[in-house]
């Protein structure tokens, strides 16, 4: 049977005055920008070439932001920049000139942790600014404080349950945006220089070595016996918040957000899909009373994840949100196969191959709405027309028209066939 | 330059007229362990010794836990408490408006810019009457800020980095229901202590301690810069402050005495039975290896920005996405290749997608041009000009 989620297209018809959460996703480079704007994020937020807590992600060049922010725009949809590090006074020297750049593109938010890049902000833009999570602000009367200062929204600590975000919203009279989905922090955000003290790289400016999830053996006993518990004990589980969502807007959460600037164009455009799709949903519905939430749960398996939990949406994080496993490259049962790179007079597709596939292999298409298309390769050609078995990454190859199929959309396979 | 530490029981007999003593208490203090009638009763103690005492609240509070801590105040002799020592901005905001102490900043956290630290100072307004600044800053910049802050400074000298603070239970995870030490932590709120160390880093053995605030991790050795007293005072540090909570009283005390002049640095240095380190105060590097974290060879760079190379076919051709500039027939393309390699080309032969012949293609568009060897996939491209 149909899905009820599935039968809306892109044009879909939407009761606009029901509330819903903006849909904030990560933006790690310019190409992932365009696949979570068309796969339906309202919002994006990305770094610039310094000033983030990423800096081995691609980041932003100040032409790709330019660019960047007129994609979004042109589509409805806003940029925020990530200035979030905690940021040193030779750092804040370089500051001002970014931001009246940042200013004259006309972004829309810089997400800031520090007191002094708030005020260099201030100082040399109208940039709106929204409280980095770096800053782990947990409590009304924080947020109050924040308010004071000149900020426009907080997001949140990851430590806040929706309720606790709710009562900040309310009663500190701010916006609040909180994340939803992605990888979590152990440590109260900010409050961990693992990194510094072992590896001499800035985590709270962007060297983060990830040293939580290394497994660890814990001597209770201090003997320095054998008699060790070896676990990843600081290694926290992934957020999934799908269940929870209707949860967001009772609460009237302005902005649910995603984790993952480090993460692939199948992650960026997955869940920005998923969760676009069933907020569209309860914006026509005003319920999830669905049979798609067990769709959208699948869904979000289907990217690169740990073991997902709700850490702390509705209660204390428990022993459960701890992921006591080794770190694997790929944990999930699908991996991206390419992506759409142009469309030949509705004869062929061109993809970019990113892992390669095998003509007999069955593909899975995500449009950017609708049902993921299940689609048997007839043909692969390289791009003089040679017939291709089995494809190689970095390469681009010519399979037979898909409908419905359009620039920048995805392509996956399921692992283990 | 004063020194400043913790009350303990231990702690009390090194206490005297004029000493100044941090005092927790257990709802409050990440590591403190008094209740209210213990907390009021050492209180008392340490006033009739003539202590100034600063109550030192620094614990990160949810929503939930935020209300019954901020009214816990009203049940400690806070009339002898000459300042209140905060972090959570929170707990800063409630201070200011709701009791009339003077406030002690917590800024160990982050805030590695003066135009931040001046700005939490502005806001608190003049009833700040200190700074406690992060470890991670050098000497030179803590001068800096000693000479532009019209309040005092402090900075730990000696005793644990605190490196990692999470609320959640990570210790009694590990252990299983009827264990003695998870019951003593979880019902009777005992501190749980332990070692950690990991095959994937060299450092070993990182204490930890869990407890009802949550989880702690430390630096394996101890901040010691009990030899660099001069440069404190040159700095302008006013006050030094000693974490002795884990130590013993004898350990304090010839610290004190070491602070004084009255026992021989490298004496106290050899006898002191940790490892040490002199942290960041020297020089702060830790950005210097942001550079090799990624390849920036891949970034574009400037105005004559055409695309990027997609796929090569050696000996047939080059497939370029064209992203910024178009590209004509006869035009030279400079090729900057994920190594590092720039290579010059001239375009002589210009395709679409489907190998047509074009004189010009255009922003958006996939073309094929002539092949050139040691140019790879990801290689960015531009107008040679």
């Amino acid at each position: 049977m149909a899905s009820k989620l599935f039968k809306l297209g892109k044009n879909m018809s939407v009761n606009e005055s029901r509330f819903t959460p903006e849909l904030l996703a990560p933006a790690g480079s310019l190409d992932k920008l365009k696949v979570a704007i068309s796969y339906g994020a309202n919002a994006v937020y990305l770094g610039g070439l310094k000033f983030g807590l990423r800096s081995a992600a691609e980041n932003f060049t100040e032409e790709e932001l330019i660019e960047g922010v007129e994609f979004a725009h042109k589509r409805g949809a806003l940029v925020y920049v990530v200035l979030n590090g905690f940021l040193h006074d030779k750092d804040l020297d370089e500051l001002p000139e970014f931001v009246q750049f940042l200013d004259s593109i006309k972004i829309d938010a810089v997400i800031v942790s520090d007191l002094g890049v708030i005020k260099t902000v201030h100082a040399n833009s109208s940039i709106p600014v929204h409280l980095s999570t770096q800053a782990s602000c947990l409590n009304v009367e924080s947020a109050k404080l924040w308010k004071s200062i000149g900020v426009e929204r907080i997001v949140v600590g990851r430590e806040t349950s929706i309720a606790e975000a709710g009562k900040i919203k309310k009663e500190a009279g701010i916006e609040v945006e909180m994340f939803i989905h992605g990888s979590m922090c152990m440590a109260y955000s900010g409050n961990c220089t693992i990194s510094n003290f072992t590896q001499g790289r800035d985590s709270n400016r962007g060297g983060c070595a990830h040293s939580c999830r290394f497994e660890y053996s814990i001597d209770f006993d201090h003997l320095d016996s054998e008699d060790k518990k070896r676990a990843y004990f600081m290694s926290s589980t992934d957020l999934n918040g799908i269940k929870v969502l209707p949860e967001y807007i009772k609460a009237e959460i302005d902005s649910i957000k995603v984790e993952g600037r480090m993460k692939s164009h199948l992650y960026a455009g997955t869940i920005s899909k998923t969760y676009s799709e069933a907020l569209n949903y309860y914006k026509e519905h005003g319920d999830f009373i669905s049979d798609d939430l067990q769709n959208w749960e699948n869904e979000l398996k289907k990217v690169t994840h740990r073991t997902y939990a709700q850490a702390n949406l509705v209660e204390k994080a428990g022993r459960e949100t701890i992921f006591n496993e080794r770190e694997v490259a790929s944990s999930n049962d699908y991996v991206l196969v390419g992506r759409v790179i142009d469309i030949v007079d509705q004869e062929a597709i061109i993809i970019e191959v990113r892992n390669a596939f095998n003509l007999e292999e069955e593909l899975e298409i995500l449009p950017f709405s609708g049902k993921p298309i299940t689609h048997h390769l007839s043909s692969i050609q390289s791009l003089t027309g040679e017939a291709i078995e089995r494809t190689k990454p970095t390469t681009l190859v010519k399979i037979p028209f898909v409908k419905g199929l359009e620039r920048n959309n995805i392509l996956r396979k399921r692992l283990l066939q | 330059m004063k020194p400043i530490f913790y009350y303990t029981e231990l702690a009390l007999n090194q206490v005297g007229p004029g000493s100044e003593v941090i005092i927790e208490h257990k709802e409050l203090s990440r590591f403190g362990k008094l209740n209210t009638s213990e907390f009021n009763h050492a209180l008392s103690k340490l006033k009739e010794k003539g202590a100034q005492v600063s109550l030192e609240w620094d614990i990160l509070m949810s929503e939930t836990d935020f209300a019954s801590k901020a009214s816990l105040l009203n049940e400690l002799e806070l009339d002898l408490i000459d300042s209140i020592r905060v972090q959570d901005p929170g707990a800063i905001e409630y201070v200011k408006h709701n009791l009339d102490h003077k406030i002690t900043l917590i800024l160990e956290t982050g805030n590695h810019n003066l135009r931040g630290i001046q700005s939490w100072i502005d806001h608190v307004g003049e009833r700040v009457n200190r700074v406690v600044l992060s470890v991670e800053l050098d000497k030179k910049t803590v001068k800096n800020y000693c000479e532009n802050l019209e309040v005092d400074v402090e900075f730990l000298v000696l005793g644990r980095i605190l490196i990692f603070y999470t609320p959640r239970n990570l210790l009694s995870s590990l252990l299983p229901e009827d264990d003695e030490k998870k019951k003593r932590r979880l019902v009777s709120n005992e501190f749980l202590e332990a070692s950690g160390e990991s095959e994937e880093s060299p450092h070993k053995g990182f204490p930890l301690i869990e407890n009802k605030h949550g989880t702690f991790m430390f630096h394996i050795k101890r901040l010691f810069l009990l030899d660099c007293l001069s440069d404190l005072k040159e700095c302008g540090v006013r006050q030094l402050r000693v974490d002795n909570r884990f130590d013993s009283e004898d350990l304090l005390n010839k610290s004190l005495l070491t602070m004084n002049g009255s026992c021989d640095v490298a004496s106290f240095k050899k006898e002191y039975p940790y490892d040490v380190i002199k942290g960041y105060f020297n020089t702060n590097k830790t950005d210097v290896l942001f550079k090799k974290l990624k390849n920036y060879r891949l970034q574009r760079k400037d105005e004559s920005y055409v695309g990027e190379v997609l796929e090569t076919n050696k000996a047939h051709y080059m497939a370029i996405l064209i992203k910024k500039s178009s590209i004509k027939l006869g035009d030279e393309l400079k090729f900057i290749t994920p190594e590092g390699k720039e290579l010059v080309c001239k375009v002589h032969q210009l395709q679409n997608s489907v190998g047509v012949d074009i004189e010009k293609a255009s922003v958006d568009e996939l073309c094929l041009i002539n092949y050139f060897g040691s140019v790879w996939p990801k290689s960015q491209v531009y107008l040679n000009i």
